[in-house]
């Protein structure tokens, strides 16, 4: 829904949670990265397919479905905290953003560091910077002193308030292996542990803004200062996402906006150009996941969820057409999705591709010329749908008519996934030399039949 | 055609029977044991388990209590005259300790009950576990001092210099990166509060002992411990050396022994979360491999 409402702009941001909330939740914590691993595989799975069924240690759920499904095909980015060796190697094996949140410098470079050496190495793939994310807070302000004033009080409001309920007696066990952090050199700069460091936050001797700012926990100053110091962080880290928290601790909204206003104008034309992707840009998922693939193993069934079959008895069948052009013939089945109820309810009609456990959904397809001959088997066929004014086009299906007399039943499965929503066209294309014989799609023998997913958002309940 | 109903899914989430809210919640006690006084802390819920501190006293509530109380309701008591560094006149020997721990299990109203002990702790343990088997539901030695076998013999801890003891007591050297709450946090083993209260017991130990970290006579008696009892040893102890554990494990009848490797005499602070696995995997009956063990 966010993705929808967002125009495809949503992250979705996946964390096992502070061991606080495990405290405050009575749960086991030695369960905590398996019940993740299982949650990630479920929201996956609802993102990408249309029903879920999952039989996990913690989690059973059947025929579930969300609608309606995310805009960004085949998925949204997912981002995940990863500090611990295991959470790294979960988001180098599934492509995901690793983010790194109140830490300095030097530890996000370790982690980074790991984070491409397991992707190259165990995974097989090179991670961008843009698979990487560094969180910050901020404070800006004209005034570079009373910018730095403001963000220490800030922050320590943070940690007198926010800070205190959430501290346990002692860390909370189960939550890493001791092996979690083999990656990570000691660096007696980090506050949460160093008895020196910890001092140094609270003694009136050192300069406290610049500790709590290379500590990694709160970054103050004019923009100038605050821009200089991020083209650092960002450089030596090698992360090219950035995420800021401008309201922090008891800063007011016209402070937040004055520093988002700032740094808008004055530190991210500067950023912009620090650790770029090239045009490939970073990779998502998609083609780590196991979702949608070119190709998958005849021996995987055919899709089995379908609850709908498009064929020539469909309601969305308008007609038939037929262009020549280029001494080519084009002849189409063509299909409309209904546009939206008048009651708001929205129907979208998917055609799943090839997944990990299925090969496509199944599309079967028999054409005959007037007299009854089977139509040649050079004929290019096509499935593809668009919306209005031809946007959005997907093509689900593209070969040759041997495919499908070589193929048993006459039926092969769809090439890639495609989503026709309200007002859609959907189109069964067939296309031959002029001087073919042209199939006959009114003829009783012309038929064709693609199971698929009829997504019907009823409001009446 | 295959029908479904999409939306109508059914989701279930089973509960756990321990929690982590529980098992941080910690109340300090006091037991009255004759003119004697023992501090302990008491957290978890569950059956009782004693958990016997070594050369240094519990500095709080902290992970290792935690982990064992996520399925047991944990004692964790200071042994009399270790916070002040000076023993009481009424302890003179390891076996005062263990009649001492006894009688506190009578005060607290704990019939029979875990008991885990480590270093100078497994050694009372032990001879709890001599003294009155009755009362030991299980057993667990952590890196436990009480042999002093000719082949290889038990340290004097009263000739180390500071120097000499920080090697022995452990693998690693200065600061050790650990998982903490927030990400992986430095442990400064050499400058942190740990290695003070070390040098505490280690004055402790050489005024009941001499400085001797076992007992000749042990070794005979282990076949006389009869509870199921687990070995847990850091593989580079120096202070208490591995092969006392294989000793332990050949003449204690009903013993395992896990090996954790890349600990020393403190396997539960360097080594933290194997440690609580396997303890844990002992408590509840679990068989399964953990990483960083043999």
């Amino acid at each position: 829904m966010l993705d929808c409402l967002s125009g495809g702009r949503f992250i979705p941001g996946m964390v096992r949670g502070l061991p606080a909330e495990w405290v405050s939740y009575n749960m086991d914590p030695f369960t905590a990265r398996k019940r993740f691993a299982e949650a990630y595989h479920i929201i996956h799975r609802a993102l990408t397919q249309e029903l879920v069924d999952y039989d996990g240690e913690f989690w059973n759920i059947a025929r579930a479905s969300i609608w309606p499904k995310p805009v960004q095909n085949p998925f949204p980015p997912f981002w995940m905290p990863a500090g611990s060796l295991e959470s790294i190697r979960f988001a180098a094996e599934h492509h995901l953003v690793a983010c790194q949140t109140l830490q300095p410098t030097i530890v996000l470079r370790q982690c980074f560091d790991e984070y491409r050496r397991i992707a190259t190495e165990e995974f097989g793939w090179h991670p961008g910077f843009g698979n990487f994310a560094g969180l910050r807070f901020m404070h800006l302000g004209d005034d570079h002193r009373t910018a730095i004033d403001e963000g220490l009080e800030m922050f320590s409001y943070l940690m007198r308030s926010l800070g205190r309920p959430v501290l346990n007696p002692a860390p909370l066990p189960g939550f890493n292996t001791d092996q979690s952090y083999k990656h990570r050199h000691a660096n007696p700069d980090d506050v949460f542990s160093s008895s020196e460091a910890r001092h140094n936050l609270k003694s009136p001797e050192v300069d406290q803004a610049a500790k709590f700012r290379d500590a990694g926990l709160m970054l103050s100053g004019n923009a100038k200062a605050v821009a200089e110091w991020l083209a650092e962080d960002a450089t030596a880290a090698g992360y090219g996402n950035l995420i800021v928290t401008f309201r922090v601790g008891n800063s007011t909204h016209r402070q937040a906006l004055k520093s988002q206003e700032l740094f808008a104008k004055h530190v991210m034309p500067i950023l912009r150009k620090i650790n770029a992707d090239g045009p490939a840009g970073p990779s998502n998922g998609a083609a780590a996941e196991p979702i949608e693939v070119r190709s998958a193993p005849a021996a995987l069934p055919f899709y089995q969820d379908s609850n709908y079959l498009l064929n020539r008895d469909a309601v969305e069948l308008v007609g038939i057409s037929r262009n020549a052009r280029n001494g080519a013939v084009t002849l189409s089945w063509e299909m409309q999705v209904a546009k939206i109820a008048d009651d708001g309810s929205p129907i979208q009609i998917i055609v799943p591709g090839p997944a990990a456990d299925h090969r496509g959904c199944a599309i079967q397809l028999r054409l005959v010329t007037s007299d009854g001959a089977e139509l040649t088997d050079d004929a290019r066929v096509m499935l593809e749908a668009s919306g209005p004014d031809d946007v959005d086009r997907q093509i689900m299906f593209e070969g040759i008519y041997r495919q499908f007399t070589e193929a048993a039943d006459h039926t092969v499965a769809a090439q890639r996934r495609g989503v026709a929503k309200n007002d859609y066209s959907i189109r069964l294309l067939v296309s031959l030399p002029s001087t073919a014989a042209e199939p006959d799609l009114e003829h009783d023998e012309s038929t064709f039949t693609i199971k698929c997913f009829k997504h019907l958002l009823t409001l009446s309940a | 055609m295959p029908h479904s109903e999409p939306g109508l899914g059914k989701m279930s989430m089973p509960t756990t029977a321990a929690g982590a809210g529980i098992a941080c919640q910690y109340t300090p006690g006091s037991a009255q044991i004759g003119k004697l006084k023992a501090e302990f802390l008491q957290g978890g819920k569950g059956a009782p388990l004693l958990y016997l501190h070594g050369l240094s006293r519990p500095l709080g509530w902290d992970t290792d209590h935690i982990g064992l109380a996520l399925h047991r309701s944990v004692y964790a008591p200071v042994l009399p005259g270790w916070r002040a560094g000076r023993l009481p006149p009424e302890i003179t020997s390891v076996q005062d300790y263990a009649r001492l721990m006894l009688a506190f299990m009578d005060v607290e109203n704990i019939g029979k009950s875990d008991l885990v002990g480590h270093s100078f702790g497994g050694w009372i343990a032990l001879q709890m576990a001599l003294l009155a088997p009755e009362r030991i539901e299980r057993l667990v030695l952590v890196d436990s001092m009480g042999l002093d076998p000719a082949n290889f013999p038990a340290v004097d801890i009263s000739r180390m210099d500071d120097a000499a003891l920080y090697d022995a007591a452990f693998a690693s050297r200065g600061v050790l990166v650990v998982a903490g709450d927030f990400g992986g946090v430095p442990l400064d083993l050499r400058g942190g509060a740990l290695f003070k209260h070390v040098l505490n017991g280690q004055r402790n130990l050489t005024a009941l002992t001499g400085g001797t970290c076992g007992e000749e006579s042990m070794l005979s008696t282990l076949k006389d411990v009869s509870m199921d009892t687990l070995i847990v040893w850091g593989e580079e102890d120096r202070l208490t050396p591995v092969e006392h554990a294989h000793l332990f494990g050949s003449h204690i009848r009903r013993s395992r022994v896990a090996i954790i490797e890349g600990a020393g005499h403190f396997p539960q602070k360097e080594k933290p979360q194997t440690f609580l696995q396997v303890v844990c995997n002992f408590l509840t009956g679990r068989n399964e491999p953990v990483q960083g063990t043999h």
